[in-house]
Order: structure tokens, then C-alpha cells, then sequence
């Protein structure tokens, strides 16, 4: 099952007095460790089950293993009698236990983990080998809708916190024998489960290595979340934009598995990674897909809006009313000047205070207990709208600039797009407020700059702005409609096509990179 | 390496404070001129600025009892000396970049308008697209300080009717400042100015009862064109001249009229859709003008009893009517820029245009006598278009 190899090399005995002894001193301070030793033949031979109660299904491990040992009680000794342990193995292996898959081991470590993992180990007298039957019983969430990645059509599912139920999500979009599957454990001590699915023929090779060798170096006590892992494969340190994209919609990292990208998926978190990640990849709802084009496209542009309404809102109005007044048309100018009579902070500090309310607002928002939630409401909107403006603290319209910003930067579909903005929006203001237009001019081009140096596995991540590709612009600040991909480019070397593309198996060696 | 990029970062902070935010002005430390006025009188400049007071010109309701702008004039023997001299009068600094209108006395409008605006287009808070405007007979401080209803400050009320009477009305020209310039050093075209003046006591209309009224008792109005030469007001064009002025460098875009009708009464038309073309032409030698004047007319009014809409003879001689009234409106029009010497159509740019080897021949003599001399050949067509909804008047057919 793993690839990576832990701890002892430690392996079973043959006396199974010897081995429940060395069990039980393993788990002695586990009490939820359970060891029923089954005798048969009035201790002429004896047979032990080791699971872990609340992990196994006790139900299964009664019906289908206990009840059949004693059903067969007969049968088992006789084969002992005849062909000693190994008879009683073959029949086991063979008839007696009525499960899909059963396997053999005789590392202990091995045992350790698959009776953490629910499963149940059977040893035999007189065998240094144990049976692992798989009998997961744990309680999961089941399949619930999204939460955080909403549409208004297409699936409802999200993914849950089991890895297997995730990846069976995955294979149910994707019947196609190509769909790879690979397991490794990461974590010291969690021994999370990481499975990474793709395309064999479509992924990128370069990417896939880059992961693989990446994840392998991780050397860390537990993987609890996708977050986990995702500083530890990701470039880019020093950047406050998000280079892997998690979803929690199957679809989704299922469009982007068909794109050519890895899925990583974590046990424990319904959030899946994909890589690489493309800056404009943040722009995209799964629903984006789903509806007609135009109405899609006239939404993306309107995201994108809203990216630079959110990165520059209050720098932009900062910038204009300290700097710039002769670019306010004449009659807003009285306006804005009117209302800012009396106030006694300049807008930087003005357009600060608010800003940072609402921050604080979102926080206690987020956080707060659920009953809590409209007291949080009614002193936000009060504080915020009313009382701070009839105060002469802030102006009026700078709480319409923050409002409004703050609208912006919900408007991501993808949550982790909207913090880069958050933090550089402070930036942005500083600069506006040393420099104005002028300053938001050379934070902008810094932006451009840094967001062209960053790669996301090898990949640039302005693709396909920059480097420029025709191709694939047409899914990017717009969605064209699918028919005008077909035409061109089948064989060509771009990267992560659309899903919408359809590439022939035979061509697959072309199209590698 | 990390601390070296933390230094850097740190470094790179610091120099944000360092700029001091040195010519950062928040919104209320600004005094926001609005129209700005230049006298001339007793060898000193007379600058006056119209200043709004935000708290009762927004749209917000506005405070009651203060005016809505405030008027600051200083003298000085230059402008600029004049506006810092303001600072001394003003809490807060005179913002300049709003400014919707600059009203030039006439008596400095006749002394040369050259030496005044200079520092208007070296500054680099003045925009470029506001209007200039001359105020006839009174004095331009004067024009600023009266108070007008609807618009809250009268820098704004000029500047609006400018631009709407330009449209609607046509005697009036919104010249904008940069125009204004470059027509002053363009050889072969000479500007103009709208002229405005003040109907009713100039004092009164300077108080709040003045727009507390519903026929305010002192109004502001525009009247005729101000006609330069090289810098200075040489004369005024009556309200016909200066139509025909609009009518022949095409601004106007509708304008309305009396034209005679076949027997007697007459029509009112509305023009529309003017197109006007001037063609430069020499010769032999000697510089012809040709004005070619394309346009439509709507009747608005029929104030004659046997017009028949219907008939297309009438409206045939209606077509000719109209054109040869508009020929004798160019001709008032260039008869009089020609008694004034001032070639404000640019038919000397059209002669360039033609020719300019031939131009720069008599660029020299056009101002003092070429275009005296020019001949001038006019052509006018227009097309009788909608005749409202009725065909024949109803005034033959009232009972006696």
C-alpha cells in the first residue's frame, strides 16, 4: 500500500502466546485496542483478532470473521491435524473469510498501522504471518453539498474527509482507465494518506516529477490539511499569491485532472490541491463552464473588476482627493469636499480606520459563535455606516470606497485569491498616500512584476498572459464559446488544455512536453 | 539572505515616509476656485476669484443663511502677484483647477488680454478647457459676484449657458482657453470672446435676496462677440453678425429664425445640421474666399395665412427665402469683421491651406489690408425637412 517504509523492520514469531504479548505491550495504554483469542479444539489451537474498537465495524468482525472461525471449527482442525498451521492458512485464504481483498504480513509495523487504519489482523498459532481483513468502520461525514465554493448550477457534492471517498468522487467523473491513483503516506506520526490523481499521457511529466520528488522530501510530524503540504511542494516563499488551487468540489479538480493538472488529495480534508496553479485559474467558477458563454464571459470580466476594485479602492480614492482633485469631476469635488469638512484625520488615516474595521469586523464575523452572529451584524453595520460618519470621524464617502471594496474581494470564487488582495491593498494605500497616482502606478508594475516571476511547479503562472498563448486567452479573461476550440491547435504543444479540446490517444506522444 | 531582503524591505519602507507627502492637500485645506475675473484698473491688476464654500454649494441640503461662494480680489502689478497676495485674505489656499471661467474686464480686453493670461497657461494647476469670457460695460469682478438661481455659483451658471446657448441659440461662441491661445498666434485667424453683461444693480445682486426671488433682479446674459485683434478688443459683433460668425467656422448646431413668407407675415425656422466649408483660392495672385453653407430647416412657426406646407412651390420659395436671408447674415457678418479688421473666420489658414507658397506673399499685409480687400463669394443650401404636425396654419381659418 505505501511507498515509504517506517520505523522497525521488527517482524512476527511464530509462537502466538509470544506475539499477543508483544501486541498488547504495544498498545497497553490503549484501551480502545481490542484482542479477542478465539480457541478452538479446546486450545489444541488458537487463533487471535486484533482491531481497534470505534475504527473496525465490530458488526462485520462478529458476522463474517468470528462466526465463520467457529462455524468451522471442525474443518479448521482437521486441516491443522493433517497439514499443520499452513492447512489452517490455506483454508482461511481460500473459503473461510468471506471479504474482497485480504493480504499477509508479517511486519509488525505493518500491523500497527492497519489496525489504526480500522482495519482487523488475524494471527494464527504456530505462523509468522498475520491476515489483515479490511473492515473500515469508522463514522464519515457521507457526501454533503458545498460550502465554501458555491454555484447556482452544476453538482451540489463536495468532498468529504475521507481520502477514499474522495478519490472515488474523482474516478466517478473520470471512467477512464488512463485516471492514475498513487498513494504515499507523509507524517511522522499521522501517516497521512496522499493520493495523487492524473492523467497518464495527459499530465505534465515535468510537474509530476517535480511533485513526487517534492513531497518525498517532506519531513514533518502531521498532515492534518491540505495547507500542510502545500508551503512544503509550492516555489514561491515570498509571494502572497496563492501557486496551488484547492477546491472542494469533485467536478472541478475533475475538469482540472482533464487539463492535464495533478490532484492531490489529503485524508482528513475535503479540501483537494491541483497543480499547477495559473493565476487566471482563480478567476473561474465551475458554473463558469456550465452556463452559455456570454453570460459567463460578461461575469469574468466583472471579477476581474472587482480584483482592481479590491486592490486599488480606497488608494485609488486616497490618490485622487490628497493628490489628483483637479481629475474629480467639478460638482463631485463640492460633494466630497463637503463631507469631508470637519473630519479631522487625512484620508490616509481616514481611509486606515475603516479598513482596518472591517478587518476586524470579518474576523469576529468568521469566528465568532453562531448565536453571536447578529449582535456582530448590528454593531458592524452601526459602527461602520452610521455612527463613525455622524461622529465626523470618517466621511461618508470613504465608508461607500470601503464598502464597496469589500464587496470586491468576496467576489472571488476562489477564497485564497482574496487575501493576497486584502494584504496588498494596505500596500497600495501607503503608496497612494506617499505618492499618489504616481505611487499606484509603480505598485502596479511591481505587481506585474512579481506576479511574471512566479512559477507554480516550473509552469509560469501568468500563463497565458504572459507567456502569451491565443489559444488558451480564450478561456481566461473571457469564456469563448466551446465551439471555437475545436478548430485549431489539436496537436500542438500548449499545456493544460481545455476540457472542452478532445485529444486523440494515438497523438499523445506529440502532444508531451 | 532573508535578512538581507528584510533590510531591504524595511529600507524600502522608510523611503515612503521620507517623500513627506510633500504636496499632499486634503480636500479641506483647499479653497476650490471656481471662475477667476481680471480688471485693469489704475495701472494695476485687479484679480478677483470666485470661491465655493462646499458646505452649501454640494448637493448636500446647504447650510442656511451663507452665500454659496465667497469673492476675494486682490490688486498687484502682476496676476500672479495678485493670487499669492490672496493667501492673505483666504484661510486656505486658492485651488485653481476647477476653474469653469475667466472673465476678462473690457477694459482690459481693449489695453491687450496677451500679458494677463500668461501665467494662466504657465501654471500648471489651470486646466486648459475652461471658457473666457469679456463682461461688457461693467467690471468682471462685478460679474463674479452676482448670485444666480439654479446653478449655485455664477462661474458655473456662465459656463453652463455658454455651452447650452451655443447649442441652441448660436451668437454666442464657448471659445475654450486653449483655442483662445492658439487663435491669438495663428497668422490668418484673429479670436473672438463672447461678451457678457449684467441686466439690473450689480451691488444687489451680489446678496442672498437676489436668488430668493423668482425673477432675480439681477441677471447675467450674454451679448454679442468680442472681436481681438493681435490681443486686443477692437469692437463688438451684434447678435446677427455673430451668427453669421457661428454660421460661417460651422459651430452652429441648431439656431432659429424669421424668414419671409411668399406674400406677407412670416415663417420661424429651426437650422439644423449645419455644415460650413471655407475654401481658400488665389487667382492670379490675388486671394478668393468661397463660403459654402449646408443646412436643414424645420418650420417651427407659420405666422402667414397662405403658406401651404403641402404645396412643394412653397416650399421651394421657402428654400430660397432662407438662403438668401442666411447670404445677407455672412455678409452682415463679414462686412463688419472687415470695417474691424479682424480676420476672425481663419480665411487666411484657408488661403494657406490653398497655397502657402502664395500665403507667405501676403501673410504680412493680411491683417492691415489683404483681408480687407478679400473677396468673398457665398453659397447657401438647405433643405426644408419637417414641417411639424400640421400642414396649413390655422390663423387664415379663425372666425372673424
Amino acid at each position: 500500500m505505501d511507498t515509504k517504509q517506517y520505523v522497525n523492520k521488527k517482524q512476527l514469531e511464530n509462537k502466538i502466546d509470544r506475539n499477543k504479548t508483544i501486541l498488547k505491550e504495544t498498545f497497553n495504554k490503549s484501551q480502545d485496542y481490542i484482542s479477542r483469542e478465539i480457541s478452538l479444539g479446546n486450545g489444541k489451537y488458537k487463533i487471535l483478532i486484533n482491531f481497534f474498537d470505534g475504527l473496525a465495524d465490530s458488526k462485520y468482525i462478529n458476522d463474517f470473521i468470528i462466526e465463520t472461525i467457529l462455524n468451522h471449527e471442525k474443518h479448521i482442525l482437521l486441516n491443522f491435524i493433517e497439514n499443520g498451521p499452513e492447512g489452517v492458512l490455506n483454508v482461511f485464504f481460500n473459503t473461510a473469510i468471506s471479504s474482497s481483498s485480504i493480504s499477509k504480513t508479517k511486519s509488525l509495523s505493518e500491523i500497527y498501522l492497519n489496525l489504526i487504519e480500522g482495519n482487523t489482523v488475524i494471527i494464527f498459532d504456530g505462523i509468522n504471518e498475520a491476515f489483515i481483513v479490511p473492515t473500515p468502520g469508522w463514522k464519515d461525514r457521507g457526501v454533503g453539498e458545498t460550502t465554501v465554493n458555491n454555484v447556482i448550477r452544476g453538482p451540489r457534492e463536495s468532498f468529504t474527509e475521507t481520502l477514499r471517498t474522495n478519490t472515488a468522487l474523482i474516478r466517478r467523473r473520470i471512467k477512464d482507465e488512463s485516471l492514475c491513483c498513487e498513494q504515499i503516506r507523509i507524517g511522522n506520526m499521522t501517516k497521512t494518506i496522499v493520493a495523487l490523481m492524473y492523467l497518464d499521457g495527459e499530465v505534465d511529466e515535468n510537474v509530476l516529477s517535480l511533485l513526487k520528488e517534492r513531497l518525498n522530501k517532506i519531513d514533518i510530524k502531521g498532515i492534518l490539511e491540505t495547507g500542510n503540504i502545500e508551503e512544503f511542494i509550492t516555489e514561491e516563499m515570498y509571494t502572497p499569491f496563492p501557486t496551488a488551487f484547492n477546491s472542494e468540489r469533485p467536478d472541478t479538480v475533475a475538469a482540472n485532472i482533464l487539463e492535464g493538472k495533478v490532484a492531490i488529495v489529503v485524508d482528513g480534508t475535503p479540501f483537494v490541491l491541483t497543480v499547477p496553479a495559473l493565476f487566471s485559474e482563480f478567476f473561474t467558477s465551475a458554473d463558469d463552464y456550465y452556463n452559455k458563454w456570454d453570460i459567463s464571459s460578461a461575469v469574468r470580466l466583472l471579477r476581474y473588476l472587482a480584483f482592481f476594485i479590491a486592490l486599488l479602492g480606497p488608494s485609488v480614492y486616497i490618490a485622487l482627493t490628497t493628490f489628483h482633485q483637479e481629475m474629480i469631476p467639478t460638482q463631485l469635488l463640492m460633494s466630497l469636499a463637503a463631507q469631508r469638512e470637519g473630519v479631522p484625520f487625512p484620508a490616509f488615516v481616514e481611509a486606515l480606520i475603516m479598513e482596518a474595521t472591517f478587518e476586524v469586523i470579518r474576523e469576529a464575523g468568521l469566528r465568532m459563535p453562531k448565536p453571536l452572529g447578529q449582535a456582530i451584524s448590528i454593531v458592524g453595520a452601526l459602527v461602520i455606516g452610521q455612527s463613525a460618519v455622524e461622529a465626523g470621524f470618517v466621511s461618508a464617502a470613504m465608508v461607500i470606497v470601503v464598502a464597496i471594496t469589500a464587496l470586491s474581494s468576496i467576489v472571488f470564487p476562489a477564497y485564497n485569491m482574496a487575501i493576497p488582495v486584502r494584504m496588498l491593498r494596505f500596500l497600495m494605500m501607503s503608496l497612494a498616500a506617499s505618492f499618489g497616482l504616481f505611487g499606484i502606478a509603480v505598485g502596479l508594475f511591481t505587481l506585474l512584476i512579481h506576479l511574471t516571476s512566479i512559477r507554480s511547479f516550473g509552469v509560469n503562472y501568468m500563463i497565458p498572459y504572459a507567456p502569451n498563448s491565443k489559444y488558451l486567452l480564450r478561456d481566461t479573461l473571457i469564456r469563448a464559446p466551446y465551439k471555437s476550440f475545436n478548430k485549431e491547435i489539436q496537436n500542438s504543444n500548449i499545456k493544460f488544455k481545455p476540457i472542452v479540446l478532445n485529444t486523440p490517444r494515438d497523438s499523445n506522444d506529440n502532444e508531451k512536453n | 539572505m532573508i535578512m538581507r531582503k528584510t533590510k531591504l524591505i524595511i529600507i524600502l519602507c522608510t523611503i515612503l515616509l521620507l517623500s513627506g507627502c510633500y504636496n499632499r492637500r486634503e480636500l479641506n485645506d483647499l479653497a476650490i476656485a471656481v471662475g477667476m475675473a481680471i480688471d485693469y484698473k489704475d495701472g494695476k491688476y485687479s484679480v478677483t476669484v470666485q470661491v465655493v464654500d462646499p458646505n452649501s454649494a454640494s448637493a448636500r441640503k446647504p447650510a442656511s443663511g451663507s452665500t454659496p461662494v465667497i469673492i476675494y480680489n486682490t490688486k498687484a502689478d502682476s496676476i500672479f502677484e495678485a493670487v499669492r497676495k490672496m493667501t492673505t485674505i483666504s484661510p486656505r489656499k486658492i485651488y485653481f483647477s476647477h476653474v469653469r471661467i475667466i472673465v476678462i474686464g473690457e477694459e482690459l480686453a481693449r489695453k491687450g488680454i496677451g500679458e494677463s493670461l500668461e501665467m494662466v497657461t504657465r501654471d500648471p494647476e489651470f486646466r486648459s478647457d475652461f471658457h473666457v469670457v469679456i463682461s461688457k460695460e461693467i467690471d468682471a469682478k462685478k460679474v463674479l459676484s452676482v448670485l444666480t438661481p439654479l446653478e449655485n455659483y455664477s462661474a458655473q451658471k456662465l459656463f453652463d449657458s455658454l455651452a447650452v446657448s451655443e447649442k441652441a441659440w448660436a451668437p454666442t461662441n464657448a471659445i475654450e482657453f486653449d483655442a483662445l491661445i492658439s487663435d491669438m498666434l495663428t497668422y490668418g485667424k484673429s479670436p473672438v470672446i463672447t461678451g457678457v453683461v449684467a441686466k439690473g444693480d450689480v451691488d444687489d445682486g451680489s446678496e442672498m435676496k437676489n436668488i430668493e426671488k423668482t425673477n432675480p433682479i439681477t441677471k447675467l446674459k450674454f451679448s454679442g462677440l468680442g472681436v481681438i485683434k493681435g490681443d486686443k478688443l477692437v469692437g463688438w459683433l451684434d447678435e446677427v453678425e455673430s451668427k453669421g460668425y457661428n454660421y460661417i467656422i460651422g459651430e452652429v448646431q441648431s439656431t432659429v429664425g424669421p424668414i419671409e413668407c411668399p406674400d406677407k407675415g412670416k415663417v420661424i425656422i429651426e437650422v439644423n445640421n449645419v455644415k460650413s466649408n471655407i475654401k481658400g483660392k488665389f487667382v492670379n495672385g490675388k486671394p478668393k474666399i468661397k463660403v459654402e453653407l449646408n443646412y436643414e430647416v424645420n418650420v417651427a412657426e407659420v405666422l402667414c395665412k397662405n403658406l401651404n406646407l403641402t404645396n412643394p412651390k412653397h416650399i421651394e420659395i421657402l428654400e430660397k427665402n432662407t438662403e438668401e436671408r442666411n447670404i445677407e447674415i455672412l455678409k452682415t457678418s463679414v462686412k463688419k469683421s472687415k470695417k474691424l479688421g479682424a480676420d476672425i473666420y481663419g480665411f487666411g489658414v484657408a488661403l494657406y491651406r490653398d497655397n502657402p507658397e502664395e500665403w507667405h506673399k501676403i501673410e504680412k499685409k493680411w491683417a492691415e489690408s489683404g483681408f480687407k480687400e478679400v473677396e468673398v463669394e457665398y453659397k447657401s443650401e438647405c433643405k426644408v425637412r419637417r414641417t411639424g404636425t400640421t400642414s396649413e396654419s390655422y390663423l387664415k381659418d379663425i372666425k372673424e
